[in-house]
């Protein structure tokens, strides 16, 4: 779809819900075409794609707010006309605020976009090759994983004055090495454009980390100093990002209530929302209201500096929305861990005996409101002693609390890396990340 | 609608496809939530669609859009057509299917009112109503998020095989999640989803009043009660819950034969299963895990699977031996069998690919009370939290909620946050005694890429477990210190 087609369906779309008696209305009409190829034992087992158009509305009415989608182009009257009687017999929302009036004025994201991405649709199959032959050559027996490139473009109507638009670009690829089923690796690569985009060093990682695994010993379930990966980091880092969700907060789900302000973690932890990180998946210069977005620093050196807003928490907490709409909650668009000052060598060198995970999985919360959580190490897992891995260890989970855990961050390196996969599908670029006494558990039969 | 299909598949076929298969289906959801009183948020999205897989000797592609002409299918089909040919350089092994019956069959769920026809309003009170008992309880419960969903989907799919199946299913789905503090006592979190296909008067019948309500005093009971769990070993009865959770976990998941070959390995994962191990021993012969599709009113419901082969009931575990794998046509003809209709697709833009539907523990002959008069020291775990499991389905961990620690035969006082961390033989070794009643969850199950969340239900009687150690929460409390260097 061309973005003058597209803006003047949602244009459209907002005249429809204004002239049938909404207060406000916004609407979202986006389109991509995207390519998959998913591979398993060093083998492509099918080629997907997609194109698609999509159009989602949120509209006001008397402090009501009703949002819908729809994939069905022809559609998009009725979706407006549903929402419509949906709202006259919705309750008030207390929480309403009006859309906020533009119109604004956008920076581009720099890099957000590259056409090379998309034209390369006929080199998916070398690309996984290239992948695969990576980690074959470090180690690996067989391979399984994913290469995705997507072209979208992205456009907001509102009838508070916002038309805008843009186009964004990504390619990534997820490499899971194994030498045999009990041992495992996992590489990633993301970019916004094709120079970026280096398929070999994740097959590289995957297959060294999956051969180190090989060599096995025992371990005790206890508390252990423990190196996170940049993978591991983003899925629980991530889970904090999260948690500074304002709505979040207001409906007390979140192990960050009521904690504004005060220290929440240690002096090394700086967590940002970098909606406008250049060349990094998931940036973007406007959020669903038409609001500029900006960098936020959620976590300055251990204490809680701001929450993540939309109009409508901005409006409960009397402050000014982040750029982080959301319709009805505000959630995060990148996360960024600021680098430390340690080399990949030098944090390893820093523990007597702890453990390296490479990477994780299955995050879920015993008590939300305390961030009680656990998670299933996956991969290779290996402990440290005196600086060195010794060998890899098995069947361990991290089950503990993410206050504790922030409190227990002592170190991170310089390097950031772009982390984007299945199980971590909020972008994010972190560093390795260095926490003392990280609670172990095993199965006990 | 079949028009075009048919005229996806033969163009497939003329292009040079060995077997081709177009589905249509559209998906209508409505939701309405209730956050602490406020009416949250109400929406209703709706999409519609069409994609085909087209096969050659080696090579698979996938194509989907939702633009219903006939040149943009057309281009849908080559587009398919061309990603199988690129697939094709890095693949070396045919791709086969097993062969099936062809069904033409239109199916549809007859309901006295239509899930997706009541209006939003009268689904917003009803979790006024809700939220308004929970506050009349005077329980402290600073979280009282309360969700209805309904959906309404219709599929056909055609094969070049001949197979043509239409259904229309509606579902409708209640979730729940509500905190407890109490003063001194910290806060307890309980989650809760009920879901069946089926008309609002299946809704009706859940009683969501008063299932909420009893969580919350649940919750009140086990923080002004609740005592640490035993550190020696001890038994334990799981309820239905647990076992519902535990059998999709560690029997209905490393069953599906495209992880065991692998093809999930990168995001899912992979399974402990291997081929050599259907006939093998993985539990006592109390065990009996079945997935049952067929199943009325089910949140997993359907008769027909998305390649168009007739649903069973698939006995995975049987009397404690692996019995049986989940299969689509692509896997059943690896191990040379028929399939048995596990393939599923969540909407018209993903693959079908192998899934659960209804996954149980079969029931036995024990009452709860023979069971509970068994247990000199015990626990009884009744509901869960949180819970996860290593990709390969072993190493596994459920954090429970509602428990009781019991003495000679008797339930005694609440036990918080007992941990129960095992291995998938460990448990289904275990298992002493099951019982005679099986209650049913709904969830909705994730997997594939891009993710694929599908309506499942798990469920299954009581267990008695002997001799069993547990965990406990972690800490609330910590040192900062420095580094240990």
């Amino acid at each position: 779809m061309k973005v003058d087609e597209m803006k003047e369906l949602g244009k459209k779309a907002v005249d429809y819900a204004l002239k049938l008696g909404a207060s406000d209305a916004a609407v979202i009409v986006g389109s991509a075409e995207s390519y998959m190829a998913r591979f398993a034992n060093n083998q492509i087992t099918i080629i997907k794609h997609w194109n698609e158009a999509g159009v989602r509305v949120r509209i006001g009415y008397n402090k009501r707010v009703v949002v819908g989608s729809t994939l069905d182009l022809s559609r998009v009257e009725a979706l407006v006309e549903k929402l419509i009687n949906i709202a006259k017999y919705a309750k008030e929302n207390p929480f309403y605020a009006p859309l906020p009036q533009g119109p604004f004025e956008y920076t581009p994201i720099e890099g957000a976009y590259d056409k090379r991405v998309i034209e390369s649709s006929e080199k998916i199959a070398d690309f996984v090759d290239e992948a695969i032959s990576a980690a074959l050559a470090n180690g690996a027996k067989r391979c399984a994983g994913q290469l995705t490139l997507r072209d979208s473009i992205r456009v907001l109507v509102t009838s508070a004055g916002v038309e805008a638009s843009e186009k964004h670009s990504s390619i990534d690829i997820t490499v899971r090495a194994f030498v045999d089923g009990e041992y495992s690796g996992t590489g990633v690569s993301c970019a916004t454009n094709i120079s970026d985009f280096n398929p070999s060093e994740a097959g590289e990682k995957a297959g060294r980390i999956a051969k180190e695994a090989t060599k096995v010993g025992e371990i005790e379930a206890g508390k252990y100093d423990a190196v996170l990966d940049p993978l591991v980091a983003a899925d629980l880092l991530g889970s904090v990002l999260g948690a500074a969700s304002a709505l979040d907060i207001l409906m007390k789900t979140s192990f960050l209530t009521d904690k504004l302000g005060q220290k929440v973690g240690s002096e090394s932890i700086t967590i940002v929302d970098a909606g406008r990180e250049p060349k990094t998946v998931g940036a973007r210069s406007f959020d669903d209201e038409g609001v500029p977005t900006q960098n936020t620093t959620v976590i300055e050196r251990g204490v809680l500096k701001s929450l993540l807003h939309n109009t409508m928490t901005a409006k409960a907490f009397k402050t000014k929305s982040t750029g982080n709409a959301g319709w009805i909650s505000p959630s995060p668009r990148v996360l960024k861990v600021l680098p430390g000052d340690y080399n990949e060598e030098e944090i390893f060198r820093e523990v007597k005996k702890g453990i390296y995970v490479s990477n994780n999985w299955y995050t879920r919360y015993q008590n939300i409101r305390e961030g009680v959580f656990s998670t299933v190490c996956r991969d290779g897992v290996f402990l440290i002693e005196n600086g060195e891995i010794k060998y890899a260890v098995r069947g361990l989970r991290i089950a503990d609390t993410f206050p504790r855990i922030l409190q227990n961050i002592v170190g991170l390196t310089k390097k950031l890396y772009h982390v984007y996969w299945w199980e971590t599908p909020l972008p994010s670029k972190t560093p390795y990340v260095l926490v003392k006494e990280v609670n172990f558990t095993k199965t006990l039969f | 609608m079949e028009d075009l299909l048919q005229y996806a598949v033969d163009y497939a076929l003329k292009l040079g496809a060995t077997y081709a298969e177009a589905r249509y289906q559209r998906d209508l959801s409505d939701h309405v939530s209730l956050v602490n009183g406020v009416p949250l948020s109400m929406g209703y999205s709706s999409s519609a669609g069409i994609s085909v897989r087209v096969f050659t000797k080696k090579g698979l592609g996938f194509s989907a859009t939702n633009t219903l002409t006939r040149d943009s299918i057309r281009d849908s089909v080559e587009k398919a057509y061309r990603e199988a040919v690129i697939s094709e350089k890095m693949r070396k092994s045919e791709i086969n299917l097993s062969s099936e019956e062809a069904h033409r069959v239109s199916y549809m769920l007859y309901v006295k009112e239509n899930p997706s026809e009541i209006s939003l309003e009268e689904k917003l009170k009803e979790l006024m109503n809700v939220d308004k008992a929970l506050l009349e309880t005077k329980i402290n419960l600073p979280t009282r998020s309360l969700h209805i969903f309904t959906s309404y989907t219709e599929k056909t799919v055609c094969n070049s095989d001949g197979a043509l199946i239409s259904s229309k299913i509606p579902r409708v789905s209640y979730f729940f999640l509500i905190i407890a503090n109490m003063p001194g006592k910290g806060t307890l979190m309980r989650w809760l989803q009920l879901g069946e296909s089926g008309g609002w008067e299946n809704f009706k019948r859940w009683n969501i009043l008063d299932r909420t309500v009893s969580e919350a005093k649940v919750l009140a009971k086990v923080l002004e009660e609740g005592k640490a769990p035993p550190k020696e070993p001890v038994d334990v009865i799981l309820g239905p819950e647990l076992v519902g959770i535990i059998v999709h976990e560690s029997c209905g998941h490393p069953s599906e034969l495209d992880r065991i070959w692998g093809r999930e390995g990168a995001e899912a994962g992979e399974s402990y299963m291997k081929l050599e191990m259907l006939g093998g021993r993985i539990g006592s012969d109390k065990v009996t895990i079945i997935d049952d599709p067929t199943i009325p009113n089910s949140y997993g419901f359907y008769l027909y699977d998305d390649e168009g082969v007739k649903a069973r009931p698939r006995y995975l575990f049987k009397n404690g031996i692996i019995n049986e794998f989940l299969m689509n046509r692509e896997f059943a003809s690896l191990l040379g069998t028929k399939s048995n209709a596990a393939a599923r697709a969540s909407q018209f833009d993903r693959e079908p690919i192998i899934r659960m539907a209804n996954t149980y523990m079969a029931p036995g002959d024990w009452s709860f009370e023979e069971m509970l008069k068994e247990v000199k020291k015990g626990v009884y775990i009744k509901s869960f939290a949180e819970w996860n499991i290593c990709d390969r389905r072993w190493f596994q961990r459920y954090g429970g909620l509602e428990a009781y620690y019991i003495e000679n035969g008797e339930i005694k006082y609440p036990v918080r946050n007992p941990f129960i961390e095992f291995t998938t033989k460990g448990f289904y070794s275990k298992v002493e005694a099951v019982g005679k009643e099986v209650e049913f969850f709904a969830a909705t199950c994730g997997k594939g890429n891009p993710m694929q969340g599908v309506p499942v239900w798990a469920g299954g009687p009581h267990v008695l477990l002997r001799n069993v150690k547990l965990s406990v929460a972690p800490p609330k409390s910590s040192s900062p210190g420095k580094v240990m260097l």
